[in-house]
């Protein structure tokens, strides 16, 4: 039961102002995140930064180092609430989630007495994802999406032209076809068993995963991917399998960097994998460890012979939530640190620490970020993408509460294909897996 | 008549008082949460702990254990233990056999042989891991799957792959539990048997075997019990895939309790495998009571 964010409005309107009429300040705050490397160094100065500006709110990060970590830190800490965080950034995945738990405070509520904030700078497609029923629960912090990663060197060497990576499913599969007929390359493409390729394509094919609108307008009961796109996405995969065009890589521990070390080892020169791993990969090529290779980045094709009406991808990465604490400071407390960490300015410091692609439009303008993506331009592809999605319900992505079950189901009918099974069974298997799973959850909620 | 009385119930008192720490520390950490879990199955849990659960009573449990999901985490379990437990036990006894000679440098192999013992299951995972990655893995090349989709990725050798692990962590444990059963036994009988013109392979078969059995029977019941428990290779290496083909029951547990937050399917779990612990543990005794012997029988 999706509790209605007008009526919670209606009963207690955002406290904003609180940390300022505060009278013990600054107000302390504390932040969970999963940051690690060097994005917890920026997120860092970002923090320092906010804390040296003002003296209403100081925050605290509290590092849970990944969002699987988070997740049970924040499951647990449910049962003593005292032990919350005041903000946490939390996968964009596991949103119904955290709304079950009746936890958080809609950045709505704010953003209706916060008169002098708007939204319309923020990308549209990184925004929706956030919106639930109507309600924008959370704003979009760290955004990443599927890209396509290619060698150059070894695309001229099949005779594909460098500079125009396959837009489309079929172009992918005839080009990995040339790869391996002109002896480039034992395989064109390492494809990676993992849902979320999936999950994008039937985005990029303007369809819904669930029903529900995606579970947006109301909870999910069933899924809608068994049908005419979802078995040409499989057919393609198992197609690129069986004709021996692409191999399988492993998604578990440190095997999920298998397909992007096929690129530097020759053995698959294209791969999918997140935009999120640019810089790390830029870094390890910049080495000088394979010198063979000349990266080149592309967009997601399109799952059908040309791009589909209202198709687009969908965002990864994490949100930011304001968790309900007693304190009304706190509240207000974080919801201006929300707000400075999503401005254009430190949404530009954001995305040149860490390859992340900036959620403000107006971010592309600002100096650091427009050299940083100057030097490399592959750092745009992704937020290309991400800016020409169209809002609707298949682009804004699937919610669910049930969404790690979810994902397991659709990694289980992808392993299923993949180790043999006929592509249209595996699709069946897959989503009857995924209606268990969603009743199972919406039993218990 | 009465002063024997009051110092039994005397004695008894204080042999009560003596062992009323551990029974304290036993209720509060093993008897207590083991209800508490029983409890548990009777709720549907929610998502978050903060949200009510709704009663159900005995229906979980049925469903739970009535699943084919269930089932097929037993089958998976129980091939998972009859693969990993009698190879470990006879690779440990045959090297603790052929290292029971006074040879110089014996003490060499030795330690070899038991160093397994010494590595935690995380480092063994990992090593193996990485000795089974399809692109780089030397097993990989050895069994002739390399490339393509690799070993701990194939529906049928994952979980072989996986009692492979386990099997050459339990070789270090077998083997120095049975070179010290092996070093207790007693020569005189042996030195007869050699007399009277038995061969080794006789005197192994006949004389040894026997004088082992209660260590044998030992080995079993820790390996049974420790098989049906193993999670960290699993989590490792397949975590429970290539589509549930390695997802043994305290798998299954896990993934319920911390991946679904599931924490009432994963109770019905936990006392499932409690009870069909504790009976394998009672028909291993029933069983293999009678073929036990001890020395001094």
């Amino acid at each position: 039961m999706l509790l209605p964010d007008t009526a919670v409005a209606a009963r207690s309107k955002f406290p904003l102002g609180a940390a300022a009429k505060s009278s013990s300040k600054p107000v302390n705050i504390t932040m969970w995140h999963a940051m690690t490397n060097a994005n917890l160094t920026t997120l860092q100065g970002l923090t320092n930064a906010f804390n040296a500006s003002q003296s209403n709110v100081k925050v605290n990060l509290v590092g849970q180092n990944s969002y699987t970590d988070t997740l049970t830190a924040y499951t647990t800490a449910l049962s003593d609430p005292s032990k919350l965080p005041d903000l946490v950034q939390w996968e964009t995945e596991l949103i119904q989630l955290l709304i079950d738990s009746q936890s958080i405070v809609s950045v709505a509520s704010a953003m209706a007495v916060d008169h002098a904030f708007s939204t319309k700078d923020f990308v549209p497609s990184m925004l929706n994802f956030f919106k639930v029923n109507g309600t924008q629960w959370a704003l979009p912090f760290n955004i990443s999406c599927q890209v396509v990663y290619y060698n150059e060197t070894a695309f001229t060497k099949a005779g594909l032209d460098p500079s125009n990576p396959p837009t489309t499913l079929p172009k992918m599969h005839a080009a990995a076809a040339k790869i391996v007929q002109t002896g480039t390359a034992k395989y064109g493409m390492s494809l990676k068993l993992d849902n979320t390729d999936f999950e994008q394509w039937m985005a990029l094919g303007g369809k819904d995963l669930i029903n529900k609108n995606n579970g947006r307008t109301g909870r999910a009961t069933a899924v809608s991917f068994d049908n005419a796109l979802g078995r040409s996405i499989f057919g393609w995969w198992a197609n690129m399998l069986k004709n021996n065009v692409a191999q399988s890589t492993s998604n578990s521990g440190s095997a999920t960097y298998d397909n992007l070390l096929a690129i530097g080892s020759g053995i698959a020169p294209m791969t999918i994998d997140t935009s999120a791993a640019l810089g790390t990969i830029l870094q390890v090529l910049g080495s000088g460890q394979y010198a063979n290779v000349k990266l080149g980045v592309g967009p997601m094709p399109w799952p059908g012979s040309k791009p589909s009406a209202g198709g687009g991808v969908f965002v990864g990465g994490a949100g930011l939530y304001i968790v309900k604490k007693p304190s009304q400071a706190s509240q207000d407390a974080a919801w201006q640190f929300i707000k400075f960490l999503t401005e254009p300015a430190s949404q530009a410091t954001w995305s040149v620490g860490t390859g992340y692609v900036p959620v403000r439009k107006s971010a592309v303008t600002v100096p650091s970020l427009v050299q940083a993506w100057t030097a490399v331009p592959e750092y745009k592809v992704a937020y290309h993408q991400l800016l020409t999605s169209p809002p609707n319900a298949a682009t804004a992505g699937a919610v669910t509460g049930a969404a790690n079950e979810l994902d397991t189901a659709i990694l289980d009918g992808l392993t299923a294909m993949a180790n043999g099974t006929p592509y249209a069974q595996a699709l069946s298997q897959a989503a009857s897996a995924g209606n268990a799973a969603l009743s199972s959850y919406n039993e218990r909620v | 008549m009465q002063r024997r009385f009051g110092r039994r119930v005397h004695e008894a008192a204080l042999g009560y008082l003596l062992i009323l720490p551990a029974i304290g520390a036993f209720g509060l950490f093993v008897f207590y949460p083991l209800v508490r879990t029983a409890y548990l199955g009777f709720y549907l849990a929610p998502p978050t702990p903060n949200l009510p659960s709704h009663y159900v009573g005995f229906h979980q449990y049925a469903s739970v254990i009535g699943s084919s999901e269930f089932a097929d985490d037993l089958g998976h379990t129980a091939f998972f233990v009859l693969l990993s437990v009698p190879l470990g036990i006879v690779i440990g006894l045959a090297l603790a056999n052929l290292a029971h000679t006074k040879v110089p440098g014996i003490r060499l192999f030795r330690t070899i042989y038991s160093s397994t013992v010494a590595t935690s299951t995380a480092v063994a995972s990992v090593i193996f891991f990485t000795l089974l990655n399809p692109q780089i893995g030397l097993l990989s090349y050895v069994f002739g799957k390399e490339g393509g989709n690799g070993i701990l990725n194939n529906p049928h050798w994952a979980l072989p792959a996986v009692a492979l692990v386990t099997i050459w962590q339990n070789i270090g444990f077998t083997f120095i539990l049975m070179s010290a059963a092996l070093q207790s036994l007693p020569q005189e009988v042996l030195e007869a048997s050699k007399v009277d013109g038995a061969s080794a392979f006789v005197r192994f078969r006949q004389i040894t075997l026997p004088l082992l059995s209660p260590i044998l029977f030992f080995a079993g019941i820790i390996g049974v019990i420790s098989g049906f428990q193993a999670f960290g290779q699993i989590d490792l290496l397949t975590q429970g895939g290539p589509n549930h083909a390695s997802l043994v029951l305290i798998y299954d547990l896990y993934q319920q309790a911390f991946q679904y937050n599931n924490p009432g399917f994963a109770a019905v779990l936990s006392i499932a495998l409690f009870v069909i612990l504790l009976l394998l543990t009672f028909v291993q005794f029933w069983f293999f009571q009678r073929r036990v012997s001890y020395a001094n029988d």
